[in-house]
């Protein structure tokens, strides 16, 4: 008993202290199960909007504006989410909310929710988000804003339908376009391990997509977690406990959690079309890649970018995305690296103070009439 | 006890401590296996293996439901799927028929408008 109370220096006399120690640590994991149990219904994606249009699963939402309509700016911004999780990481919650701050800012938000894909949606592609339904969604802001011109923001693959879109119609009614943690050159981070988990000489695409139809939430889910088994599923709940005490901490934990673990299917030919031409084929730099009789060549996208990408992203590794303003036609490029990780850099804590502040800027600057 | 020494070094402060740098190293370690190819070719096997059982399985399955519901005359899983996907397709000429019909009307509109200054 005195050598383990020996254990670093610790004084015999300061039991009281200990068990006070102890009562805390108990109260943190009460807390801290409580706030598990609960994540999964913690209050998201609370700022007000209004649908104004739906395609089959498609979703279109305009935000209420919150600034009088003189103060407004009079180009619509559509926010373009990835096709594998929900959108609801840009209006987290009041306060910590990308959404929310542009309102603030005068823009006028509208964002696209892919929704679930059903059985019926097994073969939905890239081609098809970004030739059928994303046009679809933008000419229906337009019409919505009553404007010609229109600013997109894509995140994550939704950059990527982003870019496509804007390939496939370089005169289209784009102005401005913003991309965070673009994966546009697979071939240049050789040590992503989504490179080597698909690797041909032992995952067998068609086997696992026929077999499986959509790709489960459950299977992108679990490989996102085993990029960084320990962290995420030890760290983060330890992350918990240590932030137990402080409800703001708690709160910010469940969003999050909720929303990594609130993801949605991905159709079977998108994640086949993602890992045969992307992921192995790099299909977007070697130009082999067509769209409905197109082939997508981004030395087409003239018009001005802002290339944000995450510095400790390891789902998409910077190295992906650095050398976007070298494939583009572009000459108005700004590459804006981000000391966060993949979802930090949108709601980590330099994203209210530099990366929305920076993103509202640069779209004021290009929006001028 | 003198001022140099820690004043929460009790022994949940050790364990925090101990548990935080076995961690750091279980996660590099971690991180250092799931990359490795050996790792990547063992969970793809295992996938194939669970997949060789799952869809004879899953096919079976879909084949019985399929029969029982031709035999009790309510529509099988595939048509019901593929009416969706007919769904979505007409969902898709709707507004294609939407965006002409805009164009036709502000064309009219147009029209009308300069029928007006004349």
């Amino acid at each position: 008993m005195g050598k383990l109370l020996m254990v670093g220096k610790i004084d015999p006399f300061d039991m009281f202290k200990y068990i006070a120690d102890g009562r805390r640590a108990f109260n943190r994991t009460r807390v801290a199960l409580q706030a598990v149990s609960k994540s999964s219904s913690y209050p998201v994606g609370l700022t007000p909007r209004e649908e104004i249009w739906s395609l089959h699963r498609l979703r279109l939402y305009r935000y209420v504006p919150r600034v009088p309509v003189e103060e407004r700016r009079s180009i619509p911004l559509l926010l373009v989410y990835a096709v594998i999780t929900r959108p609801f990481i840009m209006d987290l919650r009041p306060g910590k909310s990308f959404v929310e701050f542009m309102l603030d800012r005068g823009f006028d938000i509208y964002l696209i929710d892919w929704g679930e894909p059903g059985p019926e949606d097994k073969t939905t592609s890239f081609d098809d988000y970004a030739a059928e339904y994303l046009p679809r969604a933008i000419r229906r802001v337009l019409a919505d804003a009553g404007a010609d011109q229109i600013n997109l923001l894509g995140y994550c693959i939704g950059s990527i339908i982003a870019l496509q879109y804007a390939a496939l119609n370089p005169d289209g009614p784009v102005r401005n376009l913003v991309v965070l943690t673009a994966p546009v050159d697979q071939s240049a981070a050789t040590d992503s391990k989504f490179s080597v988990w698909l690797d041909e000489r032992w995952f067998d695409l068609d086997r696992v997509v026929d077999g499986m139809g959509n790709l489960p939430t459950v299977w992108i889910e679990t490989a996102a977690q085993m990029l960084k088994p320990v962290a995420n599923y030890v760290g983060a709940y330890l992350s918990l406990w240590e932030r137990a005490e402080d409800p703001k901490a708690v709160q910010s934990w469940q969003a999050m959690h909720r929303w990594v673990h609130d993801g949605i299917d991905l159709p079977a030919e998108t994640f086949r079309q993602w890992v045969r031409d992307y992921v192995r084929g790099n299909a977007l730099l070697t130009g082999e890649h067509v769209v409905r009789g197109r082939t997508i060549d981004l030395k087409e996208i003239t018009i001005p970018i802002l290339n944000v990408l995450a510095e400790f992203d390891h789902i998409v590794p910077s190295a992906q995305s650095l050398h976007l303003a070298d494939l583009v036609g572009s000459e108005d490029v700004q590459t804006e690296v981000l000391r966060a990780g993949h979802v930090g850099v949108m709601s980590g804590k330099h994203s209210k103070s530099f990366l929305w502040p920076l993103v509202a800027d640069w779209f004021g600057e290009r929006s001028e009439d | 006890m003198s001022s140099e020494e820690p004043t929460t070094s009790g022994p949940l402060e050790v364990l925090r401590e101990a548990s935080a740098r076995a961690l750091d190293v279980a996660g590099q370690v971690a991180e250092q296996f799931v990359a490795s190819e050996g790792f990547s070719s063992v969970v793809s096997r295992a996938a194939n293996a669970v997949l060789d059982i799952v869809t004879p399985l899953r096919r079976g399955v879909n084949q019985l439901a399929e029969t029982a519901s031709e035999w009790t005359n309510i529509p099988t899983r595939g048509q019901v799927v593929e009416l969706a996907s007919r769904v979505n397709r007409l969902e898709l000429i709707l507004d294609d028929l939407d965006v002409k019909t805009d164009e036709v009307l502000k064309l009219l509109d147009g029209e009308v408008a300069d029928g007006r200054q004349d």
